[in-house]
């Protein structure tokens, strides 16, 4: 065995996540066009590009929202594709949503304790012969849920109807709702979008926070200078495919990077680019329709 | 056997004429209408008051059943849809509304004329055989089928040839992009209803015509229609029209295996069978253009 | 006087009997869709299956305890058969395919052997009618059977709303990509609601059909559904209480113009009042829904919440 063959089986070894050749078509149209790429643990991944990328195609592939085309993807070494779409999230790989959605008419503790998993009250069985059981279960749900809605500061929003939430609110529920899975690696769809600078921070403060913590992020976001600051490593797609992947400032600085950004010849720096829900929402319209 | 299908033919001709009109109503707004059926016996009802009480011939009756179907939905629009529509209203609550207008315009009618079945004033024609062929239809038979296929490619031309049609098609395909285009969606809504209610009142005569009716011929039509666009893919119009012809196809050759009771069942059967097969229809949703 | 005062007093009992049989049946359909989110345009169906289940069983025998079990056992199978659709369908198609299946089961009850056709079946045994009480005596005993097996649905399907197994259900009416995405294996859940709705609906149905002494498929027409979704409408979906309120409310306006939908008015003839009253329960369905989707009921942050 190669000493370079036996290095990269080491990485993999170490890599939480891993995607091989992953192919989705719509139609004739490649989506995602064979992409590969690793998320190992600890790690903060940023994932940009323009519009219409395949970014959150790619999100909804890794989540099994949507069935792969071709390809493959491992989570903790196991491979997870052509499995329920429930399962990842049991495996302790979770996303969170472009544009929030949360459950309007359920309160915000509610959200928090239906997210925890191996609950026996979720058996009629259970409820019916382990009333006891259901109850105690219950009381740490519920505690783990009021820890979570201390740290994001939701405390006081806990009894009102999650579709009440401002903007923000809803971000820092779907974030906390998540957390309740108890993951190993989070996905998050654009955490900035359509959020004010001051809430950037928090949101910033509290993913660097859970990382010193343990947890792993793969986050497709739009604001550049953002993902800069946070990210360990940069993977930049455009129509499909990996164009880049590195070190944020190698990233930043990849001709071809720039050239997916603004056309060949463009000005040196890449601007953000506005994320428009539209994109997002025919994607969310393709899941459905294909979920 | 060949009867059957002609009879079918007949019957799925009057489903395309109703089924498209719902199905446009469909593209647009996004309304599943269970008033629908309700509104095609309002027409056969205005017809009949107009045949009988008045003494016009029936096949006057149908323009003006079209423009008196056209002339509801568009009342009704104003005062139940459009205050919906402005309140935001889920799709289950629209539907639910559609239940009551159902009722309510269901009942009007037999307020108004009773519940005893009906039939217009017209001559009974006879039928005759069609060349050598094993099949026998009357002159009214005919009449509707080419009725039918008239209303049918008047739709046709208004989707493709005029300004009107092709908002239409924009606004069905992506409502946000027809809307800052520069679509006039009130416009739009406006003809919708008119071609839709008017459909569904001329459909109601040309049903008169053919057989014996009561208040709730349009309910137990229901089934067919929304089997039919169901089968030609949900808010698709040409979709129903093919469906509507396939439906009342499947249902008069079912006559002769089963009771004529189950008719309108087997409509529904077909329904099923094609969901569980393409859950979005034969032809696929949202193809006005 | 004495003659007028038993007159009220045995209206009161079919008054209360009646709507309570309608808040057992709504009960059923509030687990489906106030909680679910699952679209049932049939639930008349269940009522239905349960009524004639129970009823046949008798005719042949079998104890009337074993007899309205079965007639919810087999209104859940059939729930069950009905749920498999609902798994891939949107609420449209859902609403539609049930609809549809209401109607298709009284076509068929109405033209086999079996079930009696168009003229029903009668003259079969009902509980505690054997204790040789006057009816009068009975009709007060029966009601009292009614609320303890209502109040007992009610408190069960309560117990599981509220319950872990309850939350599951509001989050698939809320977003089930979403409930999916969180870990949850939702298709058992879609289909034990659909079921359970539907038992709850037998059971209704079952002790209808003991309450009328007679049943026929006139008694199981599309109007029943859509009587049980403005009662759930009227209180407030997602709420038990609200189809309490809502049956007392509908019913006692049901009864205000009972007399005159029996006798008629002046030269205006019964049916065509009983078709004016109908007239009225599509209108106030309609005003429900554009002025007051959320029920009586229902909290005002409900508005524009649902999708």
């Amino acid at each position: 065995m190669s000493a370079e063959g036996k290095e990269s089986s080491e990485a993999e070894e170490r890599a939480l996540l891993r995607v091989r050749e992953a192919r989705k078509l719509f139609g004739g149209f490649a989506a995602v066009d064979g992409v590969s790429l690793d998320v190992r643990e600890g790690e903060i991944v940023g994932l940009i590009g323009p519009n219409g990328a395949g970014k959150t195609t790619l999100f909804s592939l890794i989540t099994l929202f949507l069935p792969l085309t071709s390809g493959a993807v491992y989570f903790r070494g196991q491979r997870i594709d052509g499995r329920p779409p429930y399962l990842p999230a049991r495996l302790g790989l979770v996303r969170t949503f472009q544009i929030t959605r949360v459950f309007a008419r359920m309160t915000v503790l509610e959200n928090l304790m239906f997210a925890a998993p191996g609950q026996p009250g979720e058996s009629l069985a259970e409820l019916a012969l382990a009333p006891r059981r259901v109850r105690a279960h219950e009381r740490r749900v519920r505690e783990r849920a009021d820890e979570l809605l201390r740290y994001f500061n939701l405390e006081r929003v806990r009894d009102q109807y999650a579709g009440t939430l401002s903007g923000g609110q809803r971000k820092l529920l779907e974030m906390a709702r998540a957390l309740m899975t108890e993951p190993k690696l989070m996905l998050l769809d654009e955490p900035m979008a359509g959020v004010n600078p001051t809430l950037k921070e928090e949101l910033l403060g509290y993913v660097l926070d859970l990382r010193r913590q343990g947890m792993t992020f793969l986050v497709i976001e739009h604001d550049l200078d953002m993902i800069m600051r946070i990210s360990d490593r940069v993977v930049a797609m455009a129509e499909g495919r990996v164009i880049s992947e590195g070190p944020p400032e190698a990233v930043r600085q990849d001709p071809a990077v720039v050239d997916a950004y603004l056309g060949p010849g463009g000005q040196a720096r890449a601007a953000p680019v506005d994320p428009g829900p539209p994109a997002g929402r025919a994607l969310r319209e393709e899941g459905r329709a294909h979920g | 056997m060949l009867q059957f299908v002609a009879t079918g033919v007949v019957f799925g001709s009057i489903l395309a004429v109703t089924a498209s009109g719902l199905s446009l109503v469909y593209a647009i707004l996004k309304l599943t209408n269970f008033a629908h059926g309700d509104m095609v016996t309002f027409g056969a009802y205005v017809a009949l008051f107009l045949n009988l009480a008045l003494g016009l011939d029936v096949w006057w009756t149908l323009p003006l059943a079209f423009i008196a179907g056209a002339l509801l939905a568009v009342a009704l629009d104003g005062l139940v849809w459009a205050p919906m529509r402005r309140r935001g209203a889920g799709t289950v609550a629209m539907m639910i509304a559609s239940i009551g207008v159902a009722l309510a315009l269901r009942n009007a009618l037999v307020f108004l004329f009773g519940a005893d079945t009906t039939r217009f004033d017209m001559p009974v024609q006879p039928k005759v055989p069609l060349g050598s062929l094993p099949v026998m239809m009357s002159a009214d038979d005919w009449e509707v089928i080419v009725a039918a296929a008239v209303a049918i490619l008047g739709l046709h031309l208004l989707l493709t040839r005029t300004a009107i049609g092709r908002a239409m098609r924009a606004l069905s395909d992506n409502a946000a992009l027809a809307w800052v285009s520069g679509v006039d969606v009130d416009r739009v809504i406006r003809w919708t209803w008119i071609v839709g209610g008017g459909l569904a009142g001329a459909g109601g005569v040309l049903y008169g015509m053919t057989q014996p009716f009561n208040t709730n011929m349009g309910w137990f039509l229901l089934l067919p229609i929304f089997a039919a666009i169901i089968v030609g893919g949900i808010g698709n119009p040409y979709g129903a029209i093919l469906g509507g012809l396939l439906i009342g196809v499947a249902q008069e050759v079912s006559v002769a295996v089963l009771p004529t009771q189950y008719r309108l069942a087997v409509g529904f059967v077909v329904m099923i069978l094609v969901l569980l097969v393409y859950p979005r229809g034969l032809l696929g949703q949202r193809s006005l253009s | 006087m004495s003659g007028l005062l038993a007159g009220l007093v045995a209206y009161l009992a079919s008054f209360l009997t009646n709507a309570t049989l309608y808040v057992l049946f709504v009960v059923g359909l509030n687990l489906q869709y106030g909680t679910t989110g699952l679209v049932n345009f049939g639930h008349v169906a269940f009522l239905a299956i349960g009524a004639y289940t129970a009823v046949l069983l008798g005719v042949h025998g079998v104890p009337i305890l074993f007899a309205t079990a079965a007639g919810v056992a087999v209104s859940a199978v059939f729930g069950v058969l009905l749920a498999f659709p609902a798994l891939r369908l949107r609420d449209d198609y859902l609403a539609i395919v049930t609809i549809g299946f209401a109607e298709v089961l009284r076509t068929v009850v109405n033209n086999v052997q079996f079930t009696g056709g168009p003229q029903g079946i009668y003259g079969y045994a009902v509980p505690l009618r054997d204790l040789g009480l006057g009816y009068q005596a009975w009709q007060w005993l029966f009601l009292a059977l009614v609320v303890a097996l209502t109040a007992l649905a009610f408190a069960l399907t309560e117990y599981v709303v509220r319950s872990p197994y309850g939350r599951v259900l509001k989050a698939i009416r809320e977003d089930q990509e979403v409930a999916v995405a969180l870990g949850k294996n939702i298709v058992g859940y879609k289909v034990a609601s659909f079921a359970l709705g539907a038992g709850v609906a037998g059971l209704a149905g079952a002790l209808l059909a003991y309450y009328y002494g007679a049943i026929n498929p006139h008694n199981f027409e599309a109007i029943v559904t859509f009587e049980a979704w403005i009662i759930m409408v009227l209180g407030g979906t997602g709420r038990n209480w609200g189809a309490v309120l809502g049956a007392l409310i509908y019913f006692g306006l049901y009864s205000a113009t009972a007399r005159y939908a029996m006798s008629g008015v002046g030269a205006i003839a019964a049916d065509r009042l009983a078709a004016l009253r109908i007239v009225a329960i599509g209108v106030l369905l309609v005003v429900l829904m554009i002025y007051r989707p959320q029920g009586i009921l229902g909290r005002k942050e409900d508005l524009g919440l649902e999708r």
